[in-house]
């Protein structure tokens, strides 16, 4: 399906739509606060962007850096070119141990690479442990935002999903009692797993460490039982130094929820005593668009979802319509670079306002690519021909003057005595929301000719006097 | 719905003319507008203009 149909789906529940939209503009609303509150901010997105970009060119040098020290470290390091690749390095590390409950904390990439339903499949429990992405997994959905994994849904909806997986009382909506129960559900799957899967939000080259920004303890909680803990990570997420982290955590929650820092931030080098540490690095897709000029930047991201937050597209449609691990923004750039004949319509589920580029905490020039994108999918014939035949006649048509003035007057005439019907049918999606205006008797042209044909109206005016003056009489109504 | 929301937007603050350079912006506002009898009258900088030449 295309964004616009599954689009259309969501916003037929206007007051649905609407909750959404202002949920999430709330987050927007925080995000701002925070923003502005930081004097330094504009010089910390400066830094970010400078930083990532410079990572990006020298990658190959950075992630062997990252080996060697995580290696140094006494973690055990694995490379996956796609994410079949990372799933089978995951099952075979926990066949190994013989592992049958697995708990893990949030992670986009395990998403990408669809690690739940592969390890399922070879009889492995998996138990996510963030709330919202617990949510998701028990009404068999998949998150709808990289942070907020279950913004769609209600709380009355939680409070049914509960109630039939937890036991919790039916038509209980009250999220402290919601949340209880889950802590009470998720402490049993926590002291009984066999291992703990992560994501990694930054791995750091000069140490071998690596950052896990929760909100919630979820992912300390589930790698300090077990003795095993696999963090997965896409290649993109490596900064140089630890004082990197400086900057980045300063701009991820704030750009995320709108607070200052995560509750934790838990650093990870090597393993505990006794237990085993296995970081695997995925490429899948990555490399790719390492080796693209127009769309490289978007290896910046650092999945605060900020710009899901601020796009008018994103709130009213919500995260389910991009069918995109990454949806949004972002996604619709990262998306079809991927999968560019499934995912040809994301570029536009956008206007081009710029204010995910202007939130962005890394500086994606997101809209610019957004843009691009849609070059690059017409470069593969992906673009609809409805859409382009009226691309390239409205572009012939503006390009000539003299076409432009025909089909002007043309339209004119044609607009007094044409039927509603011509314009506004079932094929023409252009008139479902829109109105031609009324046809006026002469156009702009015309009369602006005229009005300089008549020397004492001539805008120029006399130069002697104050000019607002002179021109007065006729600009008095302008303004 | 953007566009709707943008009117409600516009409702809500008292707009009485609507206006802007983007025409194609302004036909989808005044779709809108005029399908659900909203009293805002929309018209291109160029209708201000004309409005002004002409008035006299």
């Amino acid at each position: 399906m295309s964004h616009p149909s599954l689009a259309g789906a969501f916003t037929a529940n206007r007051d649905r739509a609407h909750w959404h939209d202002r949920a999430l503009w709330f987050v927007r609303e925080k995000r701002d606060r925070m923003a502005s509150s930081v004097p330094e901010w504009e010089d910390l997105r400066q830094h970010a962007s400078a930083i990532k970009m410079h990572t990006m060119s020298q990658l190959p040098h950075y992630l062997e850096q990252f080996e060697k020290n995580a290696i140094a470290a006494g973690a055990q390091v694995h490379w996956a070119i796609d994410g079949d690749e990372h799933n089978r390095i995951v099952h075979e590390i926990l066949q190994r141990h013989g592992v049958r409950k697995l708990v893990k904390s949030k992670s986009m990439l395990t998403e990408e690479c669809q690690l739940n339903p592969y390890l399922e499949k070879h009889g492995i429990e998996v138990i996510d442990t963030d709330l919202g992405e617990r949510i998701v997994q028990l009404r068999n959905e998949h998150p709808s935002h990289i942070v907020l994994p279950a913004i769609h849904i209600k709380k009355e909806e939680v409070g049914e999903c509960f109630h039939q997986h937890l036991g919790t009382e039916k038509g209980a909506s009250d999220p402290k009692y919601l949340t209880e129960a889950a802590r009470q559900h998720l402490r049993e799957r926590f002291c009984s797993a066999d291992a703990g899967i992560t994501g990694v939000n930054f791995a750091i080259a000069e140490t071998g460490g690596f950052v896990v920004c929760t909100n919630e303890g979820n992912a300390d909680l589930g790698v300090s039982l077990p003795k095993i803990h696999i963090a997965c990570m896409g290649i993109e997420k490596l900064v140089p130094r630890a004082s990197d982290l400086a900057v980045f955590l300063r701009l991820l929650a704030r750009s995320a929820t709108g607070q200052p820092i995560t509750t934790y931030s838990s650093h990870f080098h090597g393993p505990r005593q006794g237990c085993e540490l296995h970081i695997v690095l995925v490429d899948n897709g990555r490399s790719e668009i390492l080796k693209s000029s127009e769309f490289r930047r978007s290896l910046n991201c650092i999945r605060c979802g900020a710009c899901m937050n601020t796009c008018p597209v994103f709130r009213r449609s919500g995260g389910h319509s991009y069918e995109s691990t990454i949806p949004g923004p972002i996604g619709s750039i990262l998306t079809p670079l991927r999968t560019p004949e499934a995912h040809s319509s994301l570029p536009f589920a956008c206007s081009l306002c710029g204010s995910c580029t202007d939130v962005c905490p890394v500086k994606i020039d997101l809209h610019h690519q957004l843009l691009a994108m849609r070059g690059f999918l017409d470069r593969k014939r992906l673009i609809g021909m409805s859409k382009k035949v009226a691309m390239k006649l409205m572009s012939g048509l503006l390009s000539q003057t003299w076409m432009y003035t025909t089909a002007g007057k043309a339209a004119r005439t044609a607009l007094r005595w044409l039927p509603r019907f011509a314009v506004y049918n079932p094929l023409n999606p252009w008139g479902r929301q829109r109105e031609l205006p009324d046809a006026p008797p002469e156009s702009f042209r015309d009369l602006y000719r005229k009005h300089q044909a008549q020397p004492s109206t001539s805008v120029s005016g006399s130069e002697d006097s104050d000019r607002s003056k002179s021109q007065g009489g006729h600009h008095d109504n302008i303004a | 719905m953007m566009g709707e929301d943008r009117i409600q937007d516009h409702l809500t603050a008292g707009t009485q003319v609507l206006t802007a350079g983007d025409m194609s912006c302004l036909m989808h506002l005044e779709g809108i507008i005029r399908r659900k009898k909203h009293d805002i009258k929309v018209m291109h900088l160029a209708e201000i203009m004309v409005a002004g030449l002409t008035a006299d």
